[in-house]
């Protein structure tokens, strides 16, 4: 198996008089969260839409965990869950129902849809709303039982189209939770929104979009590694040891400020990040900082769009 | 169970309907029976049959074609495109799921003719009649689910009243036909050469299309959740209503062979009038059909064939076979005055379908069928009618060359071909230019 899920290669659409894609090609790697970003326009819906199969392009390759999505457009569909911008809900049926018929649809076993329902439910937080109809649902439950009628069937490859919209702020939380959970659980996710500091809190890759083309696809962070984090050392006094001690640490992809200073990657917990900063002390280094540095997503797009 | 099946059942029967239906429709067989008298089984199984053509064959077909609009209107069709179902039992899921109702109080009526019929014999009529109902049921169901997914990809609905319009006569046909059963006209009449019983001919021949509806609905399905089919359906539905009308042509006089061509000559061009209405004409799809043929991908351009296309394929072969073996099933008229006629009415066919195909390829597209019909009453109705008021009735006649011979009317249609599709050229090079490619 490869580590890439999704292959899309030349992806070409159009519109009367528009091309809305122009030759788009990239690869998602497994358990990664791409925050899929661009201005309006920039043909991201048409993007996922593309690669759900739901609308055909004018040329191109679009595979999904090996599937020729264009070739065989319903087995595709067994490896990918979709969550349109406009979505809808069976609004007669129960949840549980509508839980149910969406195992069904994905071809799920027969023998199994209460276990799959139930866990289904428990992860979103609706298991004690199975028996209430689904139209009486809030907005932020309906946006949650449509997540869940789309990942039911554990999908390798998890298509989002600006899901958070018109979700208050404790809503948008519990669905970056939502996120960061069924990413650890290896599913891999792309998520458009125009809400970079949402996309901030999980993303781990960025793919930018700008008039129908590809302007940038890079990692934020270590793949299935949200903790991962970049700090920030400085010195009152030089001291060449600063690099030798980081590394001996556990640090990596360390850069040296001169010997007065470093950045570097650090993946341990917070305790863990307070005996390095007391051995650095104890070392006798002059310690006069020692922060978190981050290019936020908002940063790093802004940097891409106007290079 | 299929899961769109199940899911329409537990929509459509709730209890309090499962109570209903059955108890209205025993009320109502309860006072026919009671208010007239002796003849009270004849009453009750007419009014049996009336509630099973209202419940199955209308109501049937209105729930049928609401079963995909409903969804497009709650957005919840592009998630049921996301499954792993396959056309078919999409199809047969929202065919028998949406109408399950509709069946159910039909099973009522159905009983209730049967257990009135009294005699073998009459139970075998009764028979015939119920195959004829539930065929057209069946067939009428199949085309309103088709009809309304080709709705669901076109913005603006007149397709789909263009599209209904087309199933008028149909529905009349079928009326009349029925209308017909109890009465004096049973002894039956002659197709190809034979004569036929008119009840077991009406129930077989709904049966045939019954058919026809369920590949209509499957073809449809298939197209919109992105399966690719080859195009061999419609052309096969022309060949078959070839057949079919041609039974009822004259076999002393034109033979066969005539009935055949000229039959499937009609058939074909209706049905590509049809698809121009029914069906969403759109750029993107005609320039990946070209796209697909040029890198000789041939299986994905044939898949990318509109409905129209193979239409006016079949009209042409008609068309040519007309011409080469003239009408004439009424000796009065000499055989040979169709001439080139077959070939103009192809050629203008062309013509409007090449003013369709421009409309299409606009930058700015936007009711491209509403387009087309508006010039297509211009070039074949305002223009001549005009032309004749004003006393200019040669020029009439090469926008409706009528009365001025089958070969000089096939060179008029021809030229018209012509201008549109030299327009039809123009448009895709200053879309490419706009796209600035090829």
């Amino acid at each position: 198996m490869t580590s890439s899920i999704a292959r899309v290669t030349g992806l070409r659409f159009e519109y009367p008089g528009v091309r809305a894609l122009h030759d788009v090609s990239f690869e998602l790697e497994r358990g990664t969260v791409t925050a899929l970003v661009g201005p309006n326009g920039a043909g991201k819906s048409t993007l996922l839409r593309s690669m759900a199969g739901l609308d055909t392009p004018l040329a191109g390759e679009i595979f999904i965990n090996g599937v020729d999505v264009l070739d065989s457009p319903r087995e595709a569909h067994r490896h990918l869950g979709y969550l349109s911008d406009f979505f809808g809900v069976y609004e007669s049926l129960t949840v549980e129902q509508c839980l149910r018929h969406a195992w069904s649809i994905h071809g799920g076993d027969e023998r199994e849809w209460k276990a799959r329902v139930t866990r289904t439910a428990s992860m979103l937080g609706l298991e004690d709303r199975l028996a209430v109809v689904a139209g009486t649902l809030s907005r932020g439950l309906r946006q949650r039982l449509a997540i869940g009628q789309s990942i039911i069937h554990s999908p390798r490859l998890l298509l989002l189209d600006e899901p958070a919209a018109g979700l208050d702020p404790e809503a948008r939380h519990a669905l970056a939770t939502l996120f960061r959970t069924l990413q650890s659980e290896g599913m891999t996710l792309v998520v458009s929104s125009h809400i970079l500091a949402e996309l901030d809190e999980y993303s781990t890759h960025m793919l930018v979009l700008r008039g129908g083309r590809m302007v940038e696809q890079r990692a934020l962070r270590a793949a299935g590694d949200l903790d991962a984090r970049r700090l920030r050392v400085k010195l009152a006094i030089p001291d060449a040891r600063l690099a030798a001690l980081l590394e001996e640490a556990g640090a990596v992809a360390i850069e040296a400020e001169g010997e007065d200073g470093a950045t570097f990657d650090w993946t341990g917990a917070a305790p863990e990040q307070s005996v390095l900063l007391r051995n650095l002390v104890e070392a006798g280094l002059a310690v006069s900082a020692f922060d978190e540095v981050r290019q936020n997503l908002h940063d790093s797009y802004l940097e891409t769009v106007t290079r | 169970m299929n899961p769109e099946l199940r899911r329409n059942l537990w929509l459509e029967l709730t209890t309090h309907r499962l109570l209903a239906m059955p108890a209205v429709l025993l009320l109502v067989f309860g006072v026919i029976a009671g208010n007239t008298g002796s003849g009270w089984a004849g009453h009750v199984q007419s009014t049996a049959l009336g509630f099973l053509m209202l419940l199955v064959v209308f109501w049937g077909s209105r729930q049928a074609s609401e079963s995909v609009a409903e969804e497009v209107r709650e957005r919840t069709w592009d998630w049921q495109r996301l499954s792993s179902l396959t056309p078919w039992q999409m199809a047969w899921g929202k065919l028998w799921g949406a109408t399950a109702f509709s069946w159910y109080g039909g099973l009522f009526c159905i009983a209730a003719m049967l257990a009135t019929a009294g005699s073998l014999a009459a139970s075998r009529q009764v028979g015939w009649t119920l195959l004829a109902v539930i065929g057209a049921g069946l067939a009428l169901q199949g085309a309103a689910l088709a009809a309304s997914l080709q709705a669901a990809r076109k913005d603006s609905k007149l397709g789909l009243r263009m599209g209904t319009l087309f199933f008028l006569p149909l529905l009349v046909i079928a009326a009349v036909a029925f209308m017909r059963f109890d009465s004096q006209h049973f002894q039956g009449f002659t197709w190809f050469g034979a004569t036929r019983d008119t009840r077991a001919f009406v129930g077989l021949s709904a049966a045939a299309f019954a058919f026809w509806g369920m590949l209509a609905a499957h073809r449809e399905m298939s197209r919109e959740l992105k399966v690719g089919r080859l195009p061999w359906a419609f052309p096969a539905f022309v060949a078959f209503l070839a057949v079919y009308i041609s039974g009822f042509g004259d076999f002393q006089s034109g033979g066969m062979r005539s009935a055949f061509t000229f039959a499937g000559l009609i058939v074909s061009l209706t049905l590509t009038y049809y698809a121009i209405f029914a069906e969403h004409t759109t750029a993107m799809r005609l320039r990946r059909l070209v796209v697909h043929a040029r890198a000789g991908r041939w299986r994905r351009a044939l898949e990318e064939l509109p409905l129209w296309a193979t239409a006016l394929a079949t009209a042409i072969v008609f068309a040519i076979a007309a011409a080469a073996f003239p009408h004439s099933f009424d000796s009065s008229v000499p055989g040979k005055w169709i001439g080139g006629y077959p070939l103009a009415a192809v050629l203008f066919a062309v013509r409007d379908l090449g003013i369709l195909v421009f409309f299409a390829l606009g930058l700015r597209a936007r009711r491209v069928e509403a387009a087309t019909l508006l010039y297509l009453v211009l070039l074949w109705y305002v223009v001549p009618i005009f032309l004749n008021g004003v006393g200019l009735e040669a020029i009439g006649k090469f926008f409706l060359p009528v009365g001025m011979g089958g070969w000089a009317a096939t060179g008029v249609g021809a030229a018209h071909a012509a201008i549109a599709w030299a327009a039809v050229a123009w448009r895709w090079r200053k879309a490419n230019r706009a796209l600035d490619v090829i």
